[in-house]
């Protein structure tokens, strides 16, 4: 029986192809699981899942291969899957001599097609390919790994995620919990098809993903690795295959990566928490106190637990991912916070978002927030420079003034040795060139609104904040 | 370390992702060194045999969009000949807006091929037509750490480089149908992200962005 050294580099070392390398990290766990195995047994092992346990389910994969082939029966998409794949291990199948697209080395190259290679593309239209070529010309070992993809990819709503990173072990955990999962629901007889993901947005689950790497004792993410995530979700059946790609950046780990240790983590995730929407329950609102969403209904109530809101929209993952700011959000939260008269403290995680992901100089935040301090200094005056501040001001010009107004109150009031804000601090922190504008004064309010908190000063507020469509529910 | 920069610009480009066929195609945000390489060919007018070229690259633009277009699909006759038998369907295709490459290279004669290109310059398809805005001689500081490191592709394998990770061809064969060499993953990295942490010896050209950008130099030999 033809085979092939299943432990050789080209079943197993990294490509780069997203697809050849979750193939790869499955062959990898099933050889640890069964290292007696050869590589065609392994093929047959993950056939009879494909087959007996999940009845050929794998269409979201491939199109019309011998196991998605309708006019294939039962054990025959076993029998002729596993007859394509010794042809192919011995070289029966046509093939040319070239060079692999995806592993780099000069082999036999074989076609393939949507029905043995994701998002390859149809055979039948040859002008997508070099030279009229019918299909994708790969190494057989690349065919193999595609053929085990299944088992180390998950349904994410109604098309597959695959994950890819930059380091090599956040990817294998990645394909580990799946694999692993797929094998006990095989072991207990329960499996049905591929993996079902709770979530149904690749924003949800890339955070969730994330969170798992940083908390999980299989890999040890160090201080200094710079880690970005991929996720590819797709789907390779019918008539429209397509493809999405969502970037979880290096630089976005590294602030979730902080906002999830424990001087920040409670109050990140009670933000975050606090804007989680869901069109079927909507309405709900999140109670900070019980770490549920409360909904009453016709007179009565319910509530939903982390696990089960954890899967609705969230607005924050969703513009984090996109890279859009989130200060807004923070803003909008902080208002509502203020009129709730709660005491909150979300100014270290703001000040961690704007130095990691914005770049922001810890001395603009400081003195913003000196600033803020400054302005609620004299009750007297705070309700007037508040709603000033608030209502007036809608431009950076209308910002400058407020901003020199306030240094020349200061220096009226106090006759300081030294001015609130110097020409330096106002030139090179607040106002550099092209950067920041009205993000100070989104800055200043949330410095405001927390500091009125923390010392008790209700204010009457006039008129109405201008609220987004993606303002969280408050109770 | 004294080179050649070369600036070239377009107003879209498009780099597909060598393996991916799909409803959606999307753009890879630096090209590979393969295009490069095709766009130094086309300035020359022939296939350029590289017995050991140093060439850097740096790549920016200014938004990235997403378009529909029309595909044409031949369907295959006998002997793997295309048949007049062929569709048309409608995808959807990213691609960027605005765009720079800057080419590095202290081989002047590759440089000369861009006073006068041969044939047009693309970036990605047909549509793409790109323009030589000017070559200079230049002086790049030497880096041992790069922490610069943006609008290039760099080798994955030592590195792991935060980016796309992606199989992208170096080269391909003045053959037909054309083979792709020197295949390997490479990390993608746009030329927006924040400094990196990295061991890798680079150049900096200080006249690039705010703070200069590290110019990785790929070693090129057939």
């Amino acid at each position: 029986m033809a085979t092939i050294d299943y432990k050789q580099d080209y079943l197993t070392q990294r490509t780069g192809d997203p697809f050849a390398d979750t193939g790869a990290h499955v062959i990898q766990l099933m050889q640890e699981k069964s290292p007696e195995k050869t590589i065609l047994q392994l093929i047959e092992e993950a056939t009879n899942i494909y087959v007996r346990n999940w009845g050929g389910g794998i269409n979201a994969f491939f199109l019309n291969s011998k196991i998605t082939q309708p006019a294939f029966l039962g054990e025959r998409k076993k029998e002729e899957s596993m007859a394509y794949f010794q042809r192919l291990l011995s070289n029966e199948e046509p093939y040319e001599e070239g060079y692999c697209r995806i592993l780099g080395q000069k082999t036999k190259l074989f076609s393939t097609g949507r029905d043995n290679h994701i998002l390859a593309g149809s055979g039948t239209f040859i002008n997508f390919h070099h030279g009229y070529q019918e299909g994708l010309k790969v190494a057989k070992e690349v065919i193999i790994r595609m053929f085990f993809v299944p088992l180390g990819a998950i349904q994410l709503g109604k098309n597959i995620a695959v994950i890819g990173s930059n380091l090599e072990k956040v990817e294998a955990l990645f394909v580990e919990d799946i694999f692993k999962a797929n094998m006990v629901e095989v072991s207990h007889k329960q499996a049905k098809g591929v993996l079902k993901s709770d979530f149904t947005n690749p924003a949800n689950a890339l955070f969730e993903f994330a969170s798992k790497s940083l908390n999980t004792s299989k890999v040890v993410i160090e201080e200094d690795d710079q880690v970005e995530i991929h996720l590819y979700h797709f789907t390779n059946f019918g008539a429209s295959p397509e493809v999405n790609l969502y970037c979880f950046s290096a630089r976005l780990f590294a602030f979730y990566r902080k906002a999830m240790k424990i001087n920040y983590r409670s109050i990140w995730q009670s933000f975050v928490n606090d804007f989680y929407r869901n069109s079927k329950n909507s309405g709900a609102v999140y109670n900070n106190a019980t770490n549920q969403y409360e909904l009453e209904v016709k007179k009565e109530k319910k509530n939903f637990e982390y696990q089960e809101y954890r899967v609705w929209f969230n607005v924050i993952y969703h513009k984090l991912l996109r890279n859009q700011s989130i200060l807004k959000n923070f803003l909008y939260w902080s208002s509502n916070k203020y009129k709730q008269q709660a005491v909150f403290n979300i100014w270290p995680v703001v000040e961690l978002y704007q130095t990691q992901l914005h770049n922001m100089k810890k001395t603009t935040l400081d003195k913003i927030r000196q600033i803020a301090d400054y302005l609620i200094e004299d009750e007297d005056k705070i309700k007037r420079r508040l709603n000033r501040l608030r209502l007036e001001v809608s431009n950076v010009y209308q910002l400058k003034r407020f901003l020199i107004q306030t240094i020349g109150d200061h220096y009226q009031e106090k006759q300081p040795a030294r001015p609130l804000i110097t020409l330096e601090e106002f030139v090179d922190d607040l106002f550099p060139e092209g950067t920041y504008g009205l993000e100070i004064k989104d800055l200043l309010m949330i410095a405001l609104y927390e500091r009125l908190c923390e010392k008790n000063i209700p204010v009457e507020l006039e008129g109405e904040d201008v609220l987004e469509d993606d303002r969280p529910n408050f109770n | 370390m004294k080179t050649y920069r070369v600036d070239i610009s377009s107003w879209t480009a498009s780099f597909r992702y060598p393996n991916l066929i799909s409803g959606l195609q999307p753009t890879l945000e630096v090209p590979p060194l393969s295009t490069v390489l095709g766009l130094i060919n086309a300035a020359a007018g022939q296939y350029l045999e590289h017995e050991d070229l140093i060439i850097g690259y740096y790549f920016e633009f200014a938004a990235k969009a997403t378009d529909l277009e029309t595909i044409y699909m031949i369907e295959a006759g006998k002997n793997g000949q295309g048949s007049n038998s062929g569709k048309s369907n409608v995808i959807q295709r990213e691609f960027l807006f605005e765009n720079r490459l800057s080419l590095y290279c202290a081989d002047s004669k590759i440089i000369d091929f861009f006073r006068e290109p041969v044939f047009p310059l693309l970036l990605g398809r047909s549509g793409d037509l790109a323009s030589v805005e000017q070559i200079e001689e230049i002086e790049l500081a030497e880096i041992d750490h790069a922490e610069k490191i943006r609008g290039q592709i760099i080798p994955l394998k030592g590195n792991f480089l935060p980016g796309v990770i992606q199989a992208l061809p170096k080269y391909f064969t003045n053959t037909f149908p054309r083979q792709n060499i020197g295949t390997e993953p490479f990390s993608v990295i746009r030329y927006n992200v924040f400094d990196l942490t990295t061991k890798i010896a680079a150049f900096r050209d200080h006249t690039l962005q705010k703070d200069g950008v590290d110019i990785y130099f790929h070693h090129f030999k057939l």
